[in-house]
């Protein structure tokens, strides 16, 4: 299992970067833990009453995952810049295993969106949010963002392999992550969306994955969201790995 | 070292419709400095990918140091050492991090990649800069590191992709001083380069790409005396130049010019006597006739690509 050690190293490499960039700290921390506040501060008077969970509740989880999804945009930067960089071109000349260069990526990523995730969470109870429902379902409340995340991640990867310039791998994600967290459950539930827009909230994964992260900190239920959710990472998975293959031959 | 050389033979790649290698053969002895020269486009980077098995080629073997790019891929990236065109490493990282990490992906270990990266760093006049990130470093130092990063274990063929292009002079001087390093201590070398300047000054032997095809080959002195270290030019009425031209080639080889300019290399002064013969027995009266050093277009152009020589306007600016 050399490949697991030499993804390690590149994987430190990673978060090494992140840690030291005030630009990915402050894309992937300071600009969700704002809009966090934000829209705790606006919306809880206004939509707080709409559920019958404290609002917080319902809005760290959709923060959560919201996080880790805009966070991908600095995966998408970083991958980008190392394909044309040379970067990746001196890692396949290296007697290294073929995958430790993704495997790196993946694993420095899913460190920190743990981190990101614990970050915002943090915040959240600081504001009144709390696990209601133990250790074991705030260790799935963790594995269900990681899951989620895990589509952005393959989604990052797809973009930086096709995209023409920085700018293109930088901005092609923010706008379509920012409109699942507007047509999510994570403001409002969705029943207070008009009705011929609620099909398309109830369908959006990152509502799938709020309602299996409400289930597993306040209350609710928890199977069937977490199977839609699982079911949403499947399908990108299914799409995504292999165009990202395609794409990497080239 | 027997076997720690470069052999490739007939080697061919395509993209599409577009051929970037034709039947490319050539070889580097061990231990010697190969410099593969061409303009952009020539095909110099596709060989590089082909050998550092980056790219699959379509036809033809290449091995380095003994190894088959195709079919031992693992055996040739356990020889090689690559610096590319654009600096491979880490911008947000130290110099010394990069190459602490490239020791440890190696192998080497946390401590002697720790004490290997403080000597590369000593040794490429990098060691107070090894602390600061690599994105404040400028363009000379940087391909200096690239290079330390090539050499954090001992690989006895190293690939050198255009190790100088868009460097100032002082850093250009600090990256070929490097490299005879490098060469003095038996490393096995292909470099490609634009520079005339560079392949003279670093290679044993040179082989020239055009269009994706050896256009040339020998030692960086036989390839400047084929093109003659004078040529000589004729001038003639526009409309006279075929006709010129095609008597010159009788006796004459590497023609060129165009518009009623003709260049013909002219290593003897004699062969100024053998052109103004040809011409009178033509019937052609030459306008103004010159004995002149080659511009570097020049030399440049008849050997990547026969034929094609700029013309006047361009000549004027040497």
């Amino acid at each position: 299992m050399t490949v697991v050690f030499e993804a390690s190293v590149l994987a430190g490499r990673n978060i090494r970067r992140f840690l030291r960039s005030p630009q990915l700290l402050g894309d992937a921390l300071a600009f969700p833990l704002i809009l966090l506040v934000a829209l705790y501060v606006m919306f809880q008077e206004v939509v707080g009453g709409a559920g019958d969970e404290p609002y917080i509740a319902r809005l760290t989880p959709g923060i959560a995952l919201f996080s880790v999804a805009y966070s991908c945009t600095g995966t998408a930067v970083g991958f980008y810049g190392d394909l044309r960089g040379g970067f990746q071109d001196r890692l396949r000349t290296l007697p290294i295993g073929r995958s430790a260069g993704l495997l790196g990526r993946v694993t420095g990523d899913l460190v920190k969106f743990v981190l990101v995730t614990a970050v915002t969470v943090l915040v959240g109870f600081l504001l009144g949010f709390r696990f209601e429902r133990g250790a074991v379902a705030a260790v799935g409340f963790l594995l269900v963002v990681l899951a989620f995340a895990s589509i952005f991640l393959w989604l990052a990867v797809v973009t930086a392999l096709s995209a023409g310039s920085r700018e293109t791998a930088s901005g092609l994600l923010n706008a379509p992550v920012t409109l699942l967290l507007l047509l999510s459950t994570t403001l409002v539930p969705a029943e207070a969306f008009p009705g011929f827009v609620q099909p398309v909230v109830r369908a959006n994964p990152l509502s799938c994955a709020h309602g299996a992260l409400m289930g597993l900190s306040s209350g609710g239920p928890v199977l069937v969201p977490v199977l839609q959710t699982l079911a949403w990472v499947v399908a990108a998975t299914a799409v995504l790995v292999p165009l990202a293959v395609r794409l990497g031959r080239r | 070292m027997p076997g720690a050389g470069i052999e490739v033979e007939g080697l061919r790649k395509r993209y599409g419709e577009k051929t970037a290698l034709e039947d490319v053969t050539f070889s580097v002895a061990p231990g010697t400095l190969l410099g593969l020269l061409g303009h952009n486009g020539a095909g110099k980077t596709t060989a590089i990918d082909c050998l550092t098995t980056l790219l699959r080629p379509d036809g033809g073997h290449a091995r380095v140091a003994g190894h088959d790019v195709v079919a031992e891929p693992e055996e040739v990236r356990r020889s090689i050492a690559l610096t590319g065109q654009f600096a491979a490493l880490d911008e947000v990282l130290t110099g010394r991090e990069n190459l602490v990490l490239f020791g440890r992906l190696l192998r080497l270990g946390s401590r002697n990649a720790a004490r290997r990266a403080d000597e590369l760093l000593e040794r490429f006049r990098l060691s107070d800069a090894g602390g600061r990130p690599v994105r404040e470093y400028s363009g000379g130092m940087r391909r200096r590191l690239d290079l330390a990063a090539g050499l954090v274990v001992d690989r006895p063929v190293l690939f050198l992709d255009e190790p100088t292009t868009g460097l100032d002079p002082r850093s250009r001087e600090e990256v070929w001083s490097v490299v005879e390093e490098l060469r003095q201590g038996g490393t096995t070398t292909l470099l490609t380069t634009q520079y005339l300047e560079e392949a003279d000054r670093l290679a044993d032997r040179v082989v020239v790409l055009g269009s994706g095809r050896v256009t040339a080959e020998g030692t960086p002195g036989e390839l400047k005396d084929r093109v003659g270290g004078r040529v000589c030019e004729v001038k003639v009425a526009p409309e006279r130049h075929e006709e010129a031209a095609a008597a010159l080639r009788r006796s004459l080889e590497e023609v060129s010019g165009q518009n009623g300019t003709l260049v013909v290399p002219a290593p003897r002064t004699s062969v100024v006597t053998q052109v103004l013969g040809l011409l009178e027995r033509e019937g052609v009266d030459p306008e103004n006739v010159t004995l002149r050093k080659p511009s570097l277009n020049e030399v440049f152009f008849a050997l990547t690509d026969p034929g094609a020589v700029p013309g006047p306007a361009e000549e004027s600016r040497t």
